[in-house]
């Protein structure tokens, strides 16, 4: 599985590990890959996003921790009211 | 060449008479500027006045010109950021509910937290709307925006995944008012 979205001033930014991990611009092994995922995941939620685990027929959900098993992780930038 | 002649120097002097000296000097000023000295103070002041003049225009389109490559340069990394902003929205919604999107050009997002309301979410270029309906009729609207500048289509993906999978915390956060002055937010807010 996966790939992390971070929604981004460039549309999105990606990562891709798992079955997606063909779709990497650069090769990568795999460990390597859900290592760099989870160190993106991190880096984003302390700059105060919000993540969601998007999977195939199955509601969206917010998530805390990186979910290796998640179709898609998008992560939403901090949010104010506007 | 006589004495006093006129010339069909430009408007400022065509209608005065002038020396031939001055006609020499106007032939070289427009040759080659500043090689030859102005004859009189009034023919002096009015090069000056045009050489100001041709800077202040040059000034001006040369920042003219520098502004719009700037600003066609934004809008198309804008435009690029768009594209991709739909590609996203396309990959992360259900089949079924980007179908219904492009077709009516709106998304339904029914309150998990309050029966019978539903959050109605579209955007133009650049604004994204929420509005909020309760039985049949508009009856507010909400307003939440990332702290960095997105995409539209990624503003409505962030509107869309925060009602989908924390209404509590989009609810916390957005500004909300309503449409026929009835007090359904604080009501709402009370129960956050």
């Amino acid at each position: 599985m996966g790939i992390l979205r971070v929604l981004s001033s460039r549309g999105d930014d990606r990562a891709y590990w798992g079955s997606h991990l063909a779709l990497a611009p650069k090769r990568i092994d795999e460990e390597r890959a859900v290592v760099e995922a989870e160190r993106i995941f991190a880096q984003e939620r302390a700059k105060g996003g919000t993540a969601f685990a998007i999977t195939k027929d199955q509601p969206h959900k917010r998530i805390d921790k990186f979910d290796v098993e998640a179709e898609q992780i998008v992560i939403v930038p901090m949010v104010r009211g506007g | 060449m006589p004495q006093h002649v006129r010339t069909n120097v430009p408007y400022i002097l065509n209608t005065t008479t002038v020396t031939s000296r001055e006609v020499t000097w106007w032939k070289n000023y427009t040759a080659e500027r500043y090689t030859s000295e102005p004859p009189s103070l009034y023919l002096s002041l009015s090069a000056v006045q045009r050489e100001v003049e041709s800077r202040r225009q040059e000034d001006w389109e040369r920042e003219r010109g520098e502004y719009e490559r700037w600003q066609a340069a934004l809008m198309t990394s804008r435009e690029v950021a768009e594209e991709q902003a739909q590609e996203v929205l396309q990959n992360v919604l259900p089949a079924h509910i980007y179908a219904s999107f492009k077709q009516v050009g709106y998304l339904i997002v029914p309150s998990k937290m309050h029966e019978g309301f539903f959050y109605r979410l579209f955007h133009t270029w650049d604004t994204v709307y929420t509005q909020i309906w309760y039985n049949g009729k508009e009856v507010g609207g909400a307003c939440l925006q990332p702290r960095e500048w997105l995409p539209a289509t990624d503003r409505l993906l962030v509107q869309y995944l925060l009602l989908v999978g924390d209404e509590s915390q989009f609810l916390a956060i957005a500004n909300l008012w309503t449409v026929h002055s009835e007090p359904v937010f604080q009501w709402m807010k009370r129960r956050v």
